[in-house]
């Protein structure tokens, strides 16, 4: 076998031994609690002003209001893919235009921002 | 201006680098934090017989290894049209501004799967060695 044949299966078997350690451990699925889902609590129909909202401003404790719902992006803010400043931009406003303009009707990101969920936006 | 055509040589090396660097960093982030990625999958994932946060981990790993092959130019051409079609993929998932970067760095990665391996890369040497 010449060596590139040798590198070959060496590197397949590492791709294969990764992909195979990865599927047997598994990863931990985010435990999910009422919370986490849609479904209306005593938290999810708290009612908030915007003024409420803009006092929750920053990476520490950010707040947005995304079309006549509030939510809270403080956990997300150093996990979103898209990096931390498109979060950031939205703590303490009113981000509905920002986020259906980038995710528009995208339902993963809908189910996403819907984890986030902690009360509706006052009128 | 310095005339930097003597450098040339080096530039699909450059190009490689970058890619495993970018290709490093999300396989590395998808692996350490599954579930914020989970979003990307498209919907007909849902159907799989594994979790999305495991399939966003093998996803992760099976980057960080391309990298490892693009940088190294090892099977360059395959991996750079694999990785392109991944990106393509990716961009048309995601959308947006988003969408429109990645449709950018799969375009790139086609133009890596077209060309000749690079003096740099390891199948150009074993290409030298095999006498093709």
């Amino acid at each position: 076998m010449t060596q590139r044949m040798w590198l070959t299966v060496a590197v397949g078997v590492v791709l294969v031994a990764g992909a195979v350690i990865i599927l047997v451990n598994g990863a931990t699925p985010k435990e999910t609690t009422a919370q986490d889902t849609n479904t209306p609590t005593e938290t999810t129909a708290n009612t908030y002003t915007m003024a409420q909202v803009a006092e929750h401003g920053d990476a520490t404790s950010c707040w947005s209001a995304i079309n006549g719902n509030v939510y809270d992006l403080t956990a997300w803010v150093g996990s979103h893919p898209g990096g931390e400043r498109a979060i950031l931009s939205l703590c303490g406003e009113d981000g509905s235009a920002s986020f259906n303009g980038q995710h528009g009707s995208y339902q993963q990101a809908l189910d996403a921002l819907a984890t986030m969920k902690i009360g509706t936006l006052a009128e | 201006m310095r005339d930097l055509s003597a450098y040339a040589v080096y530039s699909p090396f450059v190009l490689r680098l970058g890619f495993a660097i970018v290709f490093v960093w999300f396989g590395s982030q998808q692996m350490a934090n599954p579930d914020a990625w989970t979003g990307f999958l498209p919907e007909f994932m849902n159907g799989l017989p594994i979790a999305p946060e495991t399939f966003v981990q093998v996803n992760g790993w099976t980057e960080i290894v391309g990298a490892f092959l693009l940088v190294t130019g090892f099977w360059l051409r395959p991996v750079a049209a694999l990785l392109a079609l991944h990106m393509f993929g990716i961009a048309f998932t995601a959308g947006g501004a988003i969408g429109m970067r990645d449709f950018g760095l799969g375009m790139a990665l086609v133009s890596l799967a077209l060309a000749k391996p690079d003096p740099c890369s390891l199948d150009a040497q074993f290409d030298k060695q095999e006498g093709t």
